[in-house]
């Protein structure tokens, strides 16, 4: 199942949905590979049951209100809960899915 | 001294797990900075949080975060890293469901071809095209696309794509057409109703050059009275083709010299509503036809065929019919010679508030006064 782009995200508040949040500070070189990455990492291990918003912060600062953001790119687990947060390029596909908490699919 | 509460086993247990937490992240700051995997920092301003990058220009970004064509980054499949603020307002979608997203889930299917045509030629050189985007609510938004294949060390197989907006200038294009088209129209219009006058003067060679002439005073008339200048337009118009209906009289009577007979005066009186007649139901951007149908109306009631009276009769028509007044009286007719312009100018200001408007009449009297009028040959 294709994600569906027009759909809000809160119908993806399923047990086995994950609602990921990366915020990005732009062109920046990391933030770029972090949206890259992700999107891999999403499409091997969660295919169909995800959604991913990009954020970046230098276009939507408001964004960052309340999630207690200090370095970029961060990436935040909102669902299923607890809250997640892993920082960096998320080049290290393991760490990710620990962090994530997600089974490697076989 | 007083001694606090003693903390409970399960607030000790909320309380580790929070430090936990908090130690966890701060640990995991520190990893990521100190293995160069962050870029910047969050950190308090004056005016709320702000970013702190650790490299990058400040202006090439602000540049083309406030630019008003879409920018955005994208990798040989189509992935979107990057995406300006104008891009998400193109597609009617948050920033924040564009970035990450597949730009291919933004192309109309109908340009799907072009877009892999594009990158494909965005290699050899040709990187401009003019394709169609989908926007969230469905709705098409042509754009110009251009790509570049960007070179950077931490993204090798990137392009960076500017798009713009071509909306407003399809409408505009699409009005300019319209307008060509409506002009192209007019003309056609205002070389037919030119072919009728000159078809009624051909028939009738003694007032041949009659309409045209009073054609020329009325529009004189009418720029003197400062009305606009489509109304100018109007009246010149309906001047050449105010005697139309005396298609349907006898050119014998027309041309006959000497004094007409009772019965003939009325049928030469017929005209103004034979033209009537002919030019009802056809469309001028003019009320053309009441125009013809009242030039010969007169301001207190004395006129034909229908006795209108003052502002009963429209202005384009009282201009009409001093300038035809003048027209005639100063030129030669079948049944009498020509009386002079003298005559013709004593004849309207006699008549000027009873048989004519007194605003047309004064500016006939002041055009010819300051020599700003002759009648050409």
């Amino acid at each position: 199942m294709k994600q569906d782009l027009r759909k809000p995200a809160e119908t993806f508040a399923q047990p086995d949905r994950y609602l990921l949040r990366l915020y990005v500070a732009g062109q920046t070189p990391n933030s770029l590979r972090a949206i890259a990455n992700i999107q891999v990492i999403c499409e091997e291990n969660l295919k169909g049951r995800y959604a991913l918003e990009v954020i970046d912060l230098y276009q939507q600062p408001k964004l960052a209100q309340g999630e207690q953001i200090i370095a970029l790119p961060t990436l935040i687990r909102k669902l299923p809960e607890p809250l997640r947060r892993i920082i960096g390029d998320l080049s290290d596909t393991e760490r990710v899915l620990v962090g994530l908490d997600i089974q490697r699919k076989p | 001294m007083t001694l606090k509460p003693p903390i409970s086993g399960q607030e000790l247990l909320a309380i580790n797990t929070d430090l936990r937490a908090r130690l966890d992240r701060a640990e995991e700051t520190l990893r990521a900075i100190g293995a160069g995997e962050a870029d910047a920092l969050v950190v308090a301003g004056l005016e709320g949080e702000r970013l702190l990058t650790f490299q990058g220009s400040e202006a090439y970004r602000t540049l083309i975060e406030e630019m008003s064509e879409g920018a955005l980054t994208v990798t040989a499949k189509g992935l979107i890293l990057y995406a300006n603020r104008h891009f998400a307002v193109m597609l009617k979608m948050p920033l924040e469901k564009v970035i990450g997203s597949k730009i291919w889930d933004w192309i109309a299917l109908t340009s799907q071809a072009q877009w892999q045509a594009l990158l494909t030629a965005s290699a050899v050189g040709n990187r401009r095209q003019q394709l169609t985007l989908m926007a969230s609510d469905g709705s098409a938004v042509p754009v110009h696309l251009s790509v570049t294949t960007l070179k950077l060390p931490s993204l090798p197989d990137a392009f960076g794509l500017v798009a713009i907006d071509l909306t407003e200038q399809q409408r505009t294009d699409a009005l300019a057409a319209q307008l060509r088209q409506t002009e192209m129209l007019r003309g056609g219009l205002e070389d037919c109703i030119k072919a009728i006058a000159d078809t009624v003067e051909m028939r009738d060679p003694y007032t041949a050059g009659h309409q045209r002439r009073v054609g020329q005073l009325a529009v004189a008339i009418a720029q003197a009275m400062q009305l606009p200048r489509e109304t100018s337009r109007g009246i010149e118009l309906a001047a050449g083709i105010h005697d139309l209906g005396k298609i349907s009289i006898p050119v014998e009577i027309l041309v006959k010299p000497g004094k007409l007979s009772a019965i003939e005066h009325m049928l030469i009186q017929t005209h103004a509503q034979a033209g009537f007649e002919i030019l009802k139901d056809i469309q001028f951007p003019w009320p053309i036809a009441r125009m013809v149908h009242q030039h010969h109306e007169r301001l207190d009631g004395s006129g034909y065929p229908q006795g209108l009276k003052g502002e009963q009769i429209l202005l384009e028509s009282r201009v009409l019919a001093v300038a035809d007044t003048v027209e005639a009286i100063s030129s030669h007719r079948p049944y009498r010679a020509a009386l002079g312009l003298e005559a013709a100018l004593a004849e309207i200001a006699r008549g000027r508030n009873k048989r004519y408007d007194a605003t047309v009449v004064d500016a006939c009297l002041q055009l010819f006064a300051q020599k700003r009028f002759v009648f050409a040959a």
